[in-house]
């Protein structure tokens, strides 16, 4: 039902608590390095997070816990491997940078004016990230979601029941929701999008490409 | 009342402060079996809302205080407090761990090569504006609405939780989170 710009602040919560799937955090993260708003809520909700954790009540722990870590104190610590370097397929437009690195399927026919890329997310077992690209004035398939799904348009806009999402807007749908987006303005409208669970097309179109792009 | 607390002095922002830089100066171990008697109990509250069990809880809190211990000389007081450092530094262990559990339910297998697995946020600069804005926020919070902050903060399945101590029916429970947040963000931008 939510459609807003921003991240609600409960989902920034959710991120910052580490509770988000890694695609949809890849999402919001890539939300917040495009946004300096929601930076300062980022901020915010960090402080908000070391505050919670002083009032949390402590639990029981393990009474061995504290001499067993004493005892790793003069660890040496393994230097990290430094990160190998990768060749990304260009996709024609410029990615937010935490998602700049990831391999993707390159993109892929969908239908009339549409075309998807998948982002290989390998620690993510049960939501996709996905690019979208939508010709100007095409409508993208009526939907549902049988989970949360989180859109950060990257360029152009699209407008559904609820409002006009344009470059770097994020819009928040859950189980509850039903929309039909359409692409407005001259130009081709990029999306990233984590989906979870699956996505319950209505209309024809949709339910020939959900098994295509395996949704 | 909480009565585990007894055993335990409460600890303020200074004083965790100057925890840190006694590990930082001297490897001050008495300050660090302190700052560990406070935080590690918390910690472990914190893990298990989030859906660690008892073995990984371990794990990820002896991790975060060899961190501690071994980064205490990165932490600039003036850029935030201790509690702030500590949770974002286990919820970042906490997240690369549940990355690693994601790739070996995916592939079976973990080729743990390509990937940063540590989001960068442990560098992230809190002013000391932001830090004591957020607690006089929360300390104006009325106590239920604290609740369901702390509830929808740190719990993997916040709703079913939130209605279960409250004693409110589930599809209240999106409205009462939103007018608590809402209550948080008003007094976050109220002027001091």
């Amino acid at each position: 039902m939510t459609l807003s710009r921003h991240p609600s602040p409960e989902l920034i919560a959710r991120y910052v608590a580490g509770s988000l799937s890694p695609s949809a955090a890849l999402v919001v993260e890539s939300h917040l390095s495009l946004c300096d708003t929601c930076a300062t809520d980022h901020l915010d909700m960090l402080a908000l997070g070391g505050s919670l954790l002083e009032r949390l009540s402590p639990s029981e722990l393990d009474a061995r816990l504290f001499e067993r870590t004493l005892a790793r104190l003069d660890e040496k610590r393994p230097a990290a491997a430094p990160p190998a370097p990768r060749s990304v397929r260009d996709l024609g437009i410029k990615l937010p940078a935490p998602i700049a690195e990831r391999a993707t399927s390159g993109w892929r026919w969908m239908g009339p004016g549409m075309a998807y890329a998948r982002l290989d997310v390998p620690e993510d077992s049960r939501t996709n990230l996905v690019l979208l690209k939508i010709a100007a004035g095409r409508r993208i398939p009526t939907h549902g979601h049988s989970g949360e799904e989180l859109t950060l348009v990257l360029q152009g806009a699209f407008e559904d029941e609820h409002g006009r999402v344009a470059a770097g807007d994020l819009a928040e749908e859950d189980d509850d929701t039903h929309h039909t987006p359409v692409v407005t303005g001259e130009e081709t409208c990029i999306c990233l999008a984590s989906i979870e669970g699956r996505l319950r097309p209505h209309g024809l179109i949709a339910r020939l490409i959900s098994p295509l792009i395996g949704l | 009342m909480r009565p585990a607390d007894a055993a335990v002095e409460p600890l303020d922002a200074a004083e965790a402060a100057h925890l840190v830089a006694a590990i930082a100066e001297a490897g001050d171990r008495q300050a660090f079996a302190r700052l560990f008697a406070f935080y590690a109990p918390r910690l472990k509250s914190f893990l298990s809302r989030q859906g660690f069990g008892a073995s990984d809880c371990d794990d990820l809190i002896q991790d975060t205080m060899l961190t501690v211990w071994r980064k205490a000389g990165q932490f600039d007081a003036e850029a935030g407090a201790v509690s702030t450092w500590m949770f974002t530094i286990c919820r970042n262990l906490g997240i690369d761990r549940r990355r690693r559990q994601g790739r070996r339910l995916k592939n079976d297998l973990p080729p743990m090569s390509d990937i940063d697995p540590s989001p960068s946020a442990e560098g992230e600069i809190i002013s000391r504006e932001n830090e004591s804005r957020v607690r006089r926020a929360l300390d104006q919070l009325p106590s239920e609405q604290a609740a369901v902050i702390s509830l929808s903060f740190f719990s993997q399945s916040p709703q079913t939780e939130i209605a279960k101590s409250l004693g409110i029916p589930l599809g209240t429970v999106k409205s009462r989170v939103r007018l608590a947040m809402n209550r948080l963000r008003q007094l976050l931008d109220e002027p001091s």
